[in-house]
């Protein structure tokens, strides 16, 4: 997952170097964010900016060290950033204000597709935040951030094997949280 | 953490098809056997057609979304001024 939590209280970086290496990283970051917020694609630019705006802070702090693996702590801080999202909507029990659903479903979808998979999202978030942390990893990168498998395998540190069998298990766990939820509603 | 009651079960030698037949791959003396067993086997048909669900969500294509720097650049010189 790389080693990014730090004890030493010194910031790793200047400004100007952590700018340089964390906006190459911001297409695969939206791209992750996209998958779970889609069609709201504000709601992804916000999670993605908080996501990288909390590193610069960890880092100044002494908390945070970018490293070739952080990609992954990103991604992860934006999956719960959602999902903290979507349970205050819940509570409010509206869709999200900002969201684009109706929209999109004027031009060319019906308000059932759109909203279809809008839950269905939801639901593979939900069940991201169940998954052990190596797996959630290579499902977040493979799947939401669109890596390569050898990509994920240099980020995590771990043979391309393992991946693949992280991620098999990964996607059957998700499936069958998807396939429960649909049962039970 | 997983809960192993909420997992589909397909056999064990049919993982990797399952997945190459859901996100559409078709060549291969594999899967021509994959999709045969498939017919057969409830656990593995459910398992095929719930990471059909999946992919069809996650591998969907979705416009490319860009963050605005300037606003990234604000964040950061707030996070400078708040220390």
């Amino acid at each position: 997952m790389g080693a990014n939590i730090i004890g030493d209280s010194r910031p790793s970086m200047t400004r100007e170097q952590y700018e340089s290496y964390v906006i190459p990283l911001s297409p695969s970051m939206m791209r992750a964010a996209m998958r779970l917020t889609y069609p709201d694609v504000a709601l992804a630019e916000d999670l993605v900016q908080t996501a990288m705006i909390r590193g610069y802070q960890m880092m100044l702090d002494g908390r945070f060290e970018p490293t070739a693996g952080s990609l992954s702590w990103f991604i992860r801080g934006i999956t719960c950033d959602f999902l903290a999202h979507r349970r205050k909507d819940k509570r409010n029990d509206v869709l999200p204000p900002e969201s684009n659903v109706f929209a999109l479903a004027e031009d060319e979808n019906t308000p059932a597709t759109i909203l279809d998979s809008f839950t269905l999202s939801e639901e593979i978030s939900s069940a991201l935040d169940q998954l052990p942390p190596d797996q959630r990893a290579c499902l977040e990168l493979i799947d939401l951030a669109e890596c390569s498998y050898q990509d994920a395998a240099r980020i995590l540190k771990v043979p391309v094997g393992t991946i693949r069998s992280r991620l098999s298990r990964a996607r059957l766990f998700v499936c069958g949280q998807i396939t429960k939820s649909k049962e039970s509603k | 953490m997983n809960d192993p009651t909420s997992q589909l079960t397909p056999c064990p030698h049919m993982k990797r098809a399952l997945e190459s037949m859901a996100e559409g791959k078709r060549g291969g003396l594999y899967l021509w056997y994959a999709r045969l067993h498939t017919l057969k086997c409830n656990r593995c048909r459910a398992a095929l057609e719930a990471l059909k669900k999946y992919f069809a969500q996650v591998k969907s294509p979705i416009p490319e979304g860009e963050i605005n720097l300037d606003k990234f650049r604000e964040g950061l010189s707030s996070a400078d001024r708040e220390r």
